[in-house]
Formats: C-alpha cells, structure tokens, sequence
C-alpha cells in the first residue's frame, strides 16, 4: 500500500484533535447526570473526515476513530468503559457511513444525528448484552433525546467548518463538493 | 451545499418528531412509582442485597469492592465512588421510581423493584 506522507500526517493530527477535544469536553459540566450521556463533540472530527472526501477513505476514519477511543479511555483511566465506546463508535461510524451514501442529498447535521443516536444505541444495547439486563433501558429516551442535541451540535460545528473554509478543506486533500 | 433541501426538510422533521417522543416517554417513565419498593443491588451481575425501603429508620452504608459507599435509608443512593466519571453519585438518591443508578465502569446496578428477584447470593441482606 502506498503511504502518502502528508496523508499520514494528517491523519495522526486528526487522532490528536480528537483526543484535545476529548479531555476539553471532560471539563465541561453537564446539567443532566445519566449513564452514557455525554456531548460527543470528539464525533466532530469523525464527521469531518468522512465528509472530507478526496484521499480520504472510510478505512481512514475508521482508525482515527479506534485510536481516539483507545487512548480516550487510557487518558480517562476508564478501560472498562472500552467495549461500550467501541460498540457504539463503530456502530455511529457505519450508521453515518450508509446514510451517507444511501441519501446523496442528506445534509451533514441530518447524518451527525443518526449518527448520535446510533452511538447512544449500541451503547445500551451493549451494556444489556454485558449485564444481562434490560433495566437500562429505561434510560433510552434520554439518550435518544441527548444524541439529537449532541448529533445537531456537531453536526452543525462541521457543516459551518466546511462552509466557511473551502481553502482549508483543499489543502487538507479534501474535495469541497460538500453539502 | 444547501441546508433546506426538501430531502433535508424531511429529515428534520422525523429528528423532531422523535425528539418530542423521546421526551415525552422521559416524562412518562419519570412518573412511574412501585409500591413496596425493594432495593436490589446488583454487581457484576449478581444480586447482592435485597432491602426493603418500607422499613423504619433503617440508616446504613455498604461498601463494595471497588469503594462504591451506598448508603440506605428511605433512599438509596452511591455517595462515593472510584470511578472516573461518578455518575452513579450524581445520579443522586433514588426510592421509588424505575430508573435504576448505574456505574458502568463498576459493573454496579441499583433497582428498585417490587421484589420479585430472588437473592442468589449469601449476602447480608439487611
């Protein structure tokens, strides 16, 4: 496989962001205490790439994604929370992936929800498979209603970025026929 | 690069619908109350302790391996914990609602109940 450097560079710079704004979103309080909830903004940068274009395949985001969740939870020091971050990461990413590519016309802060409460989804679905346990399931309205807030956020944060910063977009190897 | 798209449009639509009924149905679930309530403390799975909120002045705290101090009384509830995000204290007290306190990294569940469960465990139960 042939290894563009710039690319390559480019790709451990994402993983950095994401964590930077991993560990930022730690400190900011939320209103609302429940399990898994969680504003997600480290999703911008999963978003970002897969609208990127250009160079930049889903294999890409893939291990952006798995890097990020990796060190996140090493940072955090919360290797337990790993399998219910994975599940739901992965389930977000292949969620956003096919409705990418299913709705040519879907804006970006439409995907970034499904995407979202894709995420919260898995996470439940995962701790239910772990614990044998379906009490958590009264909280899936909560997440579902904080994966669209979250979802809109993000959503709205990459849509603006690719907006406002068409040159930014080309010289990351991107193609700006964005929507 | 258009937002307002009839597509999109749609979409948004469907993203509020489905908030307004996640809400609601969080509303809904807020408002049930068991009778009786039980407290079944849950960890890794097993059920550990089984208490029965009813009782009079029953005050005491139980602390489990990974330092999670539950404390029962009229209410149950996690005052401290090692995890990494403590949502399980912030979650707060909880006596007769179905929504269960949660520490994901601990493994620890709190759930009130009609008591229905059977003890699995030689814990103390009270």
């Amino acid at each position: 496989m042939k290894t563009n450097t710039k690319k390559l560079t480019l790709t451990a710079l994402f993983a950095v962001v994401a964590l930077i704004i991993f560990i930022v979103e730690a400190q900011i309080p939320l209103p609302v205490h429940i399990p898994g909830l969680k504003l997600g903004l480290a999703n911008i940068i999963t978003l970002f790439m897969l609208f990127l274009g250009g160079f930049w395949k889903v294999r890409d985001v893939l291990l952006v994604l798995l890097v990020r969740i990796l060190l996140a939870a090493l940072i955090a020091g919360n290797p337990v929370g790993l399998l219910y971050s994975f599940t739901g990461g992965i389930l977000s990413l292949l969620v956003m992936f096919a409705m990418k590519a299913a709705f040519k016309g879907a804006a970006i802060p439409v995907i970034s929800v499904a995407g979202a409460v894709a995420h919260n989804i898995g996470q439940i679905a995962a701790v239910m498979l772990v614990w044998q346990s379906a009490s958590v399931l009264v909280y899936l309205p909560a997440l579902i209603a904080g994966g669209i807030i979250s979802g809109l956020l993000t959503g709205f944060a990459v849509y603006f970025l690719f907006k406002t910063h068409p040159k930014f977009i080309g010289f990351l190897g991107g193609k700006n026929d964005i929507r | 690069m258009k937002l307002l798209t009839k597509q999109n449009i749609v979409f948004f639509c469907i993203i509020a619908f489905v908030f307004a009924v996640s809400v609601v149905s969080w509303f809904i679930i807020r408002n049930i109350k068991i009778e009786n309530p039980v407290v079944e403390i849950y960890k890794n799975g097993e059920l550990t302790h089984k208490i029965e909120l009813t009782s009079d002045k029953l005050d005491f705290t139980i602390i489990d391996d990974n330092s999670n101090v539950i404390f029962v009384g009229h209410k149950v509830g996690v005052i401290h914990a090692d995890c990494p995000d403590k949502i399980c204290v912030n979650t707060g007290f909880i006596d007769s609602g179905v929504f269960p306190i949660i520490c994901l990294p601990n493994r620890l569940e709190i759930r009130i109940t009609d008591g229905e469960n059977e003890l699995r465990l030689d814990a103390v139960a009270r």
